[in-house]
């Protein structure tokens, strides 16, 4: 009588069947998964070993190794933003944020104990920044897209300050982490590891709950007792976070100072998310994907390159991907919920 | 006879008039700190310099009052630019037909934002995002990174010659400052752009083809933004890749000085000029004042963000005094 | 004895004075209530009274101007939902804000998750705590892992509830809960009502349904534009008092003689009409001067019936206004046909109109091709166009020039319609726009109808309000399952009737019971 019940006339009858086994489950449990993420790693899988067989055919320890170090900023920095958009948000911050911390890291990374000190530095700067963006976002009802512009353009200027032009450098045993090894598996790949799972611990907590629900329904996260401005600024701030780490992994790959690394960074962080599967309606999606995202844009560079084109078609490519993305994530999701109500 | 008992008018008023007031005062400010600065050279100066941001920012404007943000202003610019300097090569035979088929290329961009905007439904900012790494691709891969061609001398002329005391460029804005006013307070288009800003499904449900006005909204800003960059080509004489890039946070900031709200429906270009010309009057103190280039970046995020949360606690205010 | 003579530590629930305005109207004026332990308390009123404004009140969505609560003695003002359910007053909300893209489980234990000791959510803890809940509660269809988004409608009734009977507050209010529910699920929810004051909870029900209210109430208060009109214990007043104090008039004053019969010709006809996954097949006409009423439980397609026929959604099927077959694929096609639509969107914040304009500017909107030449709005020409119709329907202060945002509701609603009579629609499509409004202008609204049906126009009118259907239409058709099944002439059928066809029974005594609704006015 009432269309897509789940329950049956009478309320009171007793639910028919035996509780489903594990197996029963699991399989309940993959159809009410969400199909983006999942096809984010095809995706790339598929893009990998295109590009492998048309390197050498065999895939190598180094050559994983270095697709995540080169990765490493990106899918940092997309780890943030992945969040923030999962509040429907968005923070175009983060290119500032990291361009500031690259500038500082160029400078000031001299020996190692400056390092250490200037890295943390670092770390409250970009922290602060996504303090203030959820502080406007949530406590003055701004939007998010014109407050992150704005710190965005302030970043970027304390940037240039502190390097007006691209130069400086980084201690050697400082950069050189990203490309070694521990216990035989490459240092980024840990790195990309550790996160994977501080995210997986992390997307059961219940700030995350939090998060997830002031994105899904503003209004009943609000009666469901969510402090919608203390929750964007931890959003904003862990946002901030990501950028300022992925500002030290920028440092370690390119080895010197870009006042304005983080520009390009934006879009392609982004991307990332949107290839992942998170909708940019908020409420869904997470880093498992993100990760996917972030390693096909990498590969799609490298991919062009192979084929010898200039490098600046993945300018072009970033772009369109991210509007092809956004459209082929709403319609694939779609799709498979209409398969799964047949 | 215009009504002024109602409050949205006033209301919207009170906000440029604050922004004009701050002309005001920077001007002064200007001539306190250097002597020189209120002279007619120098005021024409800055009228120019103003006259890109204002340019750039009616696109901005016709898009933020409908309610969306168009942010490869910077890219659609520097491709007119750069295109105007290859093909013509500082010579001025072909610039009769490269002006209208660059303004064009710049319709079409706007068309493709718009398009993607209300067809395929992208969030503004990730549609406008996206088309602005393309077309920066596309550039840079047209030019393969090179630069620096020379502006047809017809353009350069234009862009450098006076009136009088008086610019051409500034004429030319004058009278788009006239043409969008006129167009937004007092044509059909205009009184549905703000519906549609204000709200889509009334709007549309008020018989308000609501498809129409936002891809027009963002046809307008490619154009406007080609034009800012034809004519800034012709100004420095020659174009360069990055020559865009301060324009997409002015225009943002001319649109919020001049007290439009970011959520679109409220806000006009009489505002927005003034915000222009603020920015203009900073660009120029910043540097007597011994700051540099990156300070002004700087300004320019904490301008926008003083402006928005003026404009959001005024709404707040009013909701309130109701 | 009156409330004031109770000491304030032998109720459960006490408010006193409590007084809100938004934006310049007043929700609430002075309203003092109390729910002793134990008892079923009903809250009845029209729509707009002030019952949810005074739950949302007690529950720390809005904050009172004045007055104050006490739970049990003690000052009670929580911050928000959440922490009043913790303290011991939980809401089941007529809104049902729950969060789609969580689980049931999930919504149900919001903030209150078991968690493991590394400090995430215990999934398996909480679905086995779900379980016993639910099973508890006789929900045990109910799945806990499903998502919210997923769920019907009345389902999402079910994980409201369970969400708040989890925290097992000693006071449970029911905001309008039945309006989503069949006549089954309105049983076991009186029945839950009923268990739980057993038990010694305070229940506070709230409706604007009499007959759901009748049996299971130990009391009854009356709320009327913001006031409080009584308290009376069960079988102290009978249903014509209690009607007659929440109208504050009765039935003749608030609804105009009926209007003139309908002329023959038929203006709009609809033909198997079919959208979405809810209209199916649909027929029906409606005749020049006609007030041709709609009834239905919700989802039964009667909001995509109005939405194709405004071309806001695609259809399939015939439309012909006046005789005329036509196409209609957007509001646009819609007004060209004839045919304009006030819609009352469900947020209800905007009304239809855009609040910072003037009137004459809302008004306009649809018909700024008219008022142009060379391109320029000429403003004499647009108030000769507005005019005549804030002087016809007699909106606000009658100048045009006021803002939209200062009216009153009844007012929005009427620039709503002008808006449609200017652009010469001849068949006005209505839905729900009597929802939330004070019944003062209710009054007002239905002339409104009356007279644009004296003049010769159609109009569709749907309402969820049976009362008005008995009352205002000339005919009353019933939508089920997406089809038209039933069609009913003014005054030749019983509510009863109505009721039962709109949950798809034959016509015959209601599951609701004899002392049903409100009698009919004699025609």
């Amino acid at each position: 009588m009432i269309e897509g019940a789940d329950l049956s006339v009478a309320p009171g009858a007793v639910a028919a069947g035996v509780p489903p086994s594990p197996a029963g489950r699991l399989a309940a449990r993959a159809r009410r998964g969400d199909i983006r993420p999942v096809a984010a790693w095809i995706l790339m899988l598929a893009l990998f070993f295109t590009y492998a067989s048309l390197q050498s055919g065999v895939i190598s320890n180094a050559q994983i190794g270095t697709l995540c170090a080169d990765t490493l900023p990106l899918v940092t920095l997309a780890l943030g933003e992945g969040l923030v958009i999962i509040t429907a948000g968005i923070d175009l911050s983060v290119g500032g944020v990291l361009s500031l911390g690259t500038a500082i890291a160029a400078v000031h990374f001299t020996n190692s104990s400056q390092t250490l000190l200037w890295s943390i530095v670092i770390i409250v700067l970009g922290v602060t920044a996504g303090v203030i963006n959820g502080a406007l976002i949530g406590y003055l009802r701004l939007q998010p897209f014109i407050v992150t512009l704005a710190t965005w353009s302030i970043f970027d200027g304390l940037a240039l300050e502190v390097l007006p032009t691209q130069g400086g450098s980084v201690p050697t045993g400082f950069s050189n982490w990203i490309g070694a090894s521990t216990a035989g598996i490459p240092n980024a790949v840990w790195a990309i590891l550790v996160m994977a799972v501080i995210w997986l611990w992390f997307k059961q907590t219940k700030v995350a709950r939090r998060i997830y629900a002031l994105g899904s329904d503003r209004e009943g996260a609000r009666i469901s007792g969510v402090h919608r401005p203390r929750t964007l600024v931890a959003t904003y701030a862990i946002s901030g976070l990501c950028a300022a780490v992925a500002a030290l992994f920028y440092a370690m790959l390119t080895a010197s100072g870009d006042p304005t690394a983080g520009d390009g960074l934006i879009l392609p962080a982004v991307a990332a998310v949107v290839i992942g599967g998170t909708s940019l309606f908020g409420g869904q999606g997470g880093f498992i994907g993100t990760i996917a995202g972030a390693l096909t844009l990498t590969l799609l560079g490298d991919v062009i390159f192979v084929f010898n084109l200039p490098s600046y078609w993945t300018v072009f490519a970033d772009g369109f991907l991210l509007v092809v993305a956004v459209l082929l994530g709403g319609s694939l999701r779609s799709l498979q919920l209409r398969w799964l109500r047949r | 006879m215009k009504s002024f008992t109602s409050r949205p008018v006033l209301e919207r008023n009170r906000s440029i008039l604050l922004a004009y007031a701050l002309v005001v005062v920077l001007a002064i400010f200007g001539e306190l700190v250097a002597g020189g600065f209120l002279t007619i050279s120098h005021i024409d100066q800055l009228l120019i310099e103003a006259s890109f941001i204002a340019f750039v920012a009616l696109g901005q404007s016709f898009v933020i009052l409908s309610g969306g943000i168009d942010l490869s202003i910077p890219w659609v610019l520097n491709a007119a630019a750069v295109l105007l300097t290859i093909f013509a090569n500082g010579s001025n035979g072909k610039t009769l037909w490269l002006f209208p088929l660059l303004l064009a290329g710049g319709a079409v961009v706007g068309l493709l934002n718009g398009l993607g905007v209300m067809y395929l439904r992208i969030p503004p900012i990730i549609m406008t995002l996206g088309m602005s790494s393309m077309v920066e691709g596309g550039l840079l891969l047209y030019t393969n990174g090179g630069s620096g061609n020379i502006a047809p001398t017809g353009v350069v002329y234009a862009a450098t010659h006076r009136w009088g005391p008086v610019p051409v460029v500034a004429v030319v804005w004058l009278v788009v400052l006239v043409a969008a006013t006129v167009v937004l307070s007092a044509t059909p288009f205009g009184r549905r752009l703000y519906a549609t800003g204000l709200n889509r499904r009334v709007a549309e449900f008020s018989g308000v083809n609501v498809r129409w006005v936002t891809v027009s909204v963002y046809v307008i800003s490619g154009v406007a933004a080609a034009l800012a960059g034809l004519v800034l080509a012709g100004y420095v004489g020659e174009s360069y890749l990055g020559m865009g890039d301060p324009y997409l946070f002015a225009s943002v900031a001319a649109v919020a000085i001049g007290g439009a709200s970011v959520l679109g429906g409220t806000g006009n270009y009489v505002g927005t000029t003034a915000g222009a010309l603020v920015l203009a009057l900073l660009a120029a103190i910043l540097p007597i004042l011994g700051f540099s280039q990156a300070t002004l970046e700087i300004v320019y995020g904490l301008v926008i963000l003083v402006a928005v949360s003026l404009s959001s606690l005024r709404l707040a205010a009013n909701r309130s005094a109701d | 004895m009156t409330t004031a003579d109770l000491d304030k530590t032998s109720e459960l629930l006490v408010v006193e004075g409590l007084t809100k305005a938004f934006a310049g109207v007043h929700a609430l004026t002075d309203v003092s209530f109390d729910l002793r332990a134990g008892e079923v308390h009903a809250l009845l009123g029209e729509n707009g009274a002030g019952k949810s404004t005074l739950v949302k009140a007690v529950s720390g969505v809005v904050k009172p101007d004045h007055g104050q609560v006490f739970l049990r003695g003690q000052p009670f003002a929580p911050r928000d939902p959440d922490e009043s359910s913790r303290r011991g007053v939980g809401v089941v909300f007529q809104e049902l804000p729950l969060i789609p893209d969580l689980s049931v489980m999930e919504n149900v234990f919001f903030n209150r998750q078991p968690l493991t000791r590394l400090g995430t959510v215990a999934g398996r803890r909480m679905r086995a705590r779900a379980e016993e809940l639910f099973s508890d509660l006789g929900l045990q269809g109910l799945d806990p892992v499903k998502q919210v988004r997923d769920l019907s409608v009345a389902a999402r009734q079910f994980v409201a509830i369970a969400k708040v009977l989890a925290d097992d507050p000693a006071v449970v209010v029911l905001d309008e809960a039945t309006s989503a529910l069949g006549p089954a699920e309105v049983t076991w929810l009186l029945e839950q009502a009923s268990t739980l004051a057993a038990k010694g909870k305070g229940i506070v029900f709230i409706s604007h349904r009499l007959a759901e209210v009748e049996d299971v109430s130990d009391r009854v208060t009356v709320l009327r534009n913001g006031r409080k009109v009584g308290t009376w214990d069960r079988g102290q007043a009978s249903a014509d008092d209690l009607i007659s104090a929440m109208l504050g008039r009765t039935l003749e004053q608030l609804y105009p003689v009926r209007a003139a019969a309908p002329r023959p010709n038929v203006l709009l006809g609809v033909q198997d009409l079919s959208a979405g996954r809810r209209l199916r097949h649909a027929s029906l006409d409606v005749h020049e001067g006609e007030i041709l009423g709609v009834a239905g439980l919700e989802g039964q397609g009667q909001l995509e019936l109005f939405l194709s026929l405004y071309g806001v959604i695609r259809s399939h099927g015939t439309i012909t206004v006046a005789g005329e077959r036509r196409h209609i694929r957007s509001p646009r096609d819609a007004l060209k046909a004839g045919i304009g639509m006030a819609l009352v969107p469900e947020d209800r914040k905007t009304e239809g109109i855009l609040p910072t304009l003037t009137v004459r500017e809302n008004l306009s909107l649809p018909i700024l091709k008219k008022l142009h030449s060379h391109g320029i709005l000429g403003r004499a020409n647009e108030r000769a166009y507005t005019q005549p119709v804030v002087t016809d329907l007699k909106i606000g202060r009658g100048d045009g020039e006021q803002t939209a945002s200062s009216l009153s509701g009844g007012n929005q609603q009427k620039v709503i319609v002008g808006k449609f009579l200017l652009t010469g629609a001849r068949l006005l499509l209505l839905y729900d726009l009597t929802r939330g409004v004070d019944v003062g202008t209710k009054a007002e609204i239905f002339k409104t109808v009356q007279k644009l049906a004296n003049d010769g126009y159609g109009v569709l009118f749907y309402s969820s309000d049976i009362t008005e259907l008995a009352n205002v239409p000339h005919r009353v058709v019933v939508m089920f399952d997406g089809r038209v099944t039933a069609d009913f002439p003014a005054g030749a059928f019983s509510q009863e009737e109505l009721v039962a066809a709109m949950v798809g029974q034959h016509p015959g005594p209601g599951p609701l019971g004899e002392s049903d609704l409100i009698a009919p006015a004699m025609p």
